[in-house]
């Protein structure tokens, strides 16, 4: 069985003034049970819709959504049964209560009692390293702090599949690089996790599979090696020291998508076609530059490629 | 369907969130100087109106009616405190967790009717005597267990305010200052309730608190036991019906909000 099947995932926002809003426009994706799944996209895509849908919090307009077999619209207690949810930011949390306290508010709501919410509380205080900290109110914790705890919620009903929605946003890169290594460690548990980010290096990191949506529909869902495989005709050749004259040549041979300069006397040409690259080394030879080198594009690069060069802007 | 033992879990530690709320709001120095005092002065302020009138009936009708009102004012701070989760981000847990949420809501603004219940039953054994009602020794338990449920009985009422509120949260004070003013008006406060036309007698006998009120009056005129009980059931009997409303609601608003744009997020 799948953690989690969509099948033709709609949703409209209807909107006072204006048109309707289709922030979801025929998603269809399966993820397996034990996989990390990444979602990538800019602002607006989709993202954070598809997580709401899948956590109950929003109805689909068309479509279905299961989650470990339970349907979102018909079964909705087996869903939050079955589902933790983290959310990024500072909210999230009572932070008046203590650490201890908001796990334990939190696990009894999901009818975990008794010397079972005692240990389990612990054990998740202790594993995303707050025990120590954990009588004291929330209100005063730092963002990574919270952040931890944010994730110790979401993992207290000991949940099937687990949603990190934008978990590092805002964090600190070494925050962010311990709460990589707290996920990386749920990997091994068997957890589904479905992790929406910008981030393509953490995308990168903690996936099994990446799915990249854009303007509410899904691009393609690979793993983030495939992902570069698949743009691997974006080869970019990188060189020093090329004349303005070459410059102009390289852009107008067939294949190159552009040249650009990065500083420090670096030229990057972007092609779309391995017989492209042969021709840009060769023409950099022929002017006897020597500093040239090839690479694979970036994640982050693939990415801009496929959605185009609104990149992480906000759609309109 | 939740069971009653899952219920009072859920209140029980929704009310931790209760008294982490109210240590916040105040210190037992700012309740008792601040919050109390205000209170009394209010109290003291409706009550020296009746001895403007010159009446001394009206003047203990006041008396009694303004102490009780003060566990309305009190209580409808619920209202405002049920939309704060919306301010917290708690709000998108709540709706995607298995929460019963009339449930939760109902420990989650317990510290109102707990503190209205200290201070309405200060208000009512402290301030009448300097207006001639002195109480026996014997009617002061029954004039607090009086108070506790009619405090209890006004917070169900409350309850169903709020599930309005959570939707129109930036109106919560103001859906908050108006419940509080109708029902001081109409439930025989400041004015018996005969005075209104029928139908507003009507919606009178529904809230809980003229029947509270009436309830305390009775102890006051030295009436059998059996019409304060009467009171007092007709008290109960309407707070179970508005409490069924509120649980009913607040499940309608959560289920709303599925459809919409997400608002209660």
């Amino acid at each position: 069985m799948s953690a989690l099947e969509i099948t033709g995932l709609r949703r409209v926002y209807q909107r006072k003034r204006g048109d309707p809003l289709e922030a979801l426009r025929g998603i269809d994706l399966v993820v397996p049970e034990g996989e990390v799944h990444g979602l990538l996209g800019p602002n607006g895509a989709g993202k954070t819709t598809l997580c709401k849908i899948v956590s109950t919090v929003l109805l689909p307009t068309s479509g279905t959504v299961r989650v470990l077999g339970h349907d979102v619209v018909t079964d909705t207690a087996g869903v939050k049964s079955s589902l933790g949810i983290v959310f990024g930011g500072d909210k999230g949390a009572y932070d008046r209560l203590t650490a201890r306290q908001n796990l334990t508010f939190w696990a009894s709501v999901y009818g975990i009692t008794g010397t079972r919410r005692r240990r389990r509380v612990g054990e998740l205080l202790e594993r995303v390293g707050l025990a120590e900290r954990a009588e004291e109110v929330v209100g005063g914790f730092s963002r990574g702090m919270k952040q931890r705890l944010h994730l110790a919620r979401g993992l207290v009903s000991d949940p099937g599949v687990l949603i990190l929605d934008e978990p590092t946003v805002g964090m600190d890169p070494v925050a962010a690089r311990d709460f990589r290594a707290l996920v990386g460690e749920l990997r091994g548990g068997g957890t589904t996790i479905l992790m929406t980010t910008h981030d393509m290096a953490e995308a990168a990191a903690l996936s099994d599979r990446v799915s990249l949506i854009d303007q509410g529909r899904l691009v393609m869902t690979e793993t983030p090696e495939t992902v570069g495989d698949l743009v691997s005709a974006y080869e970019r050749v990188d060189a020093r020291g090329v004349p303005e004259r070459v410059r102009e040549q390289l852009a107008v041979l067939p294949g190159v998508v552009s040249v650009t300069g990065t500083g420090g006397g670096l030229t990057r040409v972007e092609t779309e076609a391995p017989e492209a690259t042969l021709a840009v080394q060769r023409a950099l030879v022929d002017a006897e530059v020597r500093d040239v080198s090839l690479s694979r594009p970036t994640l982050e690069e693939v990415y801009l490629h496929l959605v185009g060069g609104r990149g992480m802007g906000v759609d309109p | 369907m939740i069971t009653p033992v899952q219920a009072a879990r859920t209140v029980r530690h929704a009310a931790v969130i209760a008294r982490a709320d109210l240590g916040v709001v105040y210190s037992w120095r700012t309740w008792l100087f601040g919050w109390l005092i205000r209170l009394l002065c209010q109290m003291v302020f409706y009550s020296l109106v009746g001895v403007l009138v010159g009446d001394p009936e009206y003047t203990v009708h006041i008396v009694l009616g303004a102490a009780v009102m003060t566990c309305v004012a009190e209580t409808m701070l619920a209202t405002a405190s049920t939309c704060w989760d919306r301010h917290q981000g708690t709000m998108g847990l709540l709706t995607a967790s298995p929460v019963e949420p009339g449930v939760f809501y109902f420990g989650r603004s317990l510290q109102w009717p707990a503190s209205a219940t200290a201070t309405t039953s200060i208000a009512l054994l402290a301030v009448p005597p300097f207006f001639g009602i002195a109480w026996e020794w014997h009617q002061v338990p029954v004039l607090v267990g009086i108070v506790v449920l009619t405090c209890l009985s006004t917070y169900c009422m409350t309850m169903l305010v709020a599930s309005f509120a959570l939707v129109l949260s930036e109106a919560r004070n103001i859906i908050s200052a108006i419940s509080t003013t109708c029902v001081i008006a109409i439930s025989g406060a400041m004015v018996p309730v005969e005075f209104w036309p029928v139908p507003v007698q009507w919606i009178a006998q529904a809230l809980p608190v003229t029947h509270g009120l009436a309830a305390v009056r009775a102890v006051e005129a030295g009436a059998p036991a059996s019409a304060v009980l009467a009171s007092v059931g007709l008290m109960l009997l309407a707070a179970a019906c508005w409490l069924s409303l509120a649980l009913v609601s607040f499940r309608q608003v959560f289920a709303r909000a599925r459809t919409g744009n997400g608002a209660l997020d």
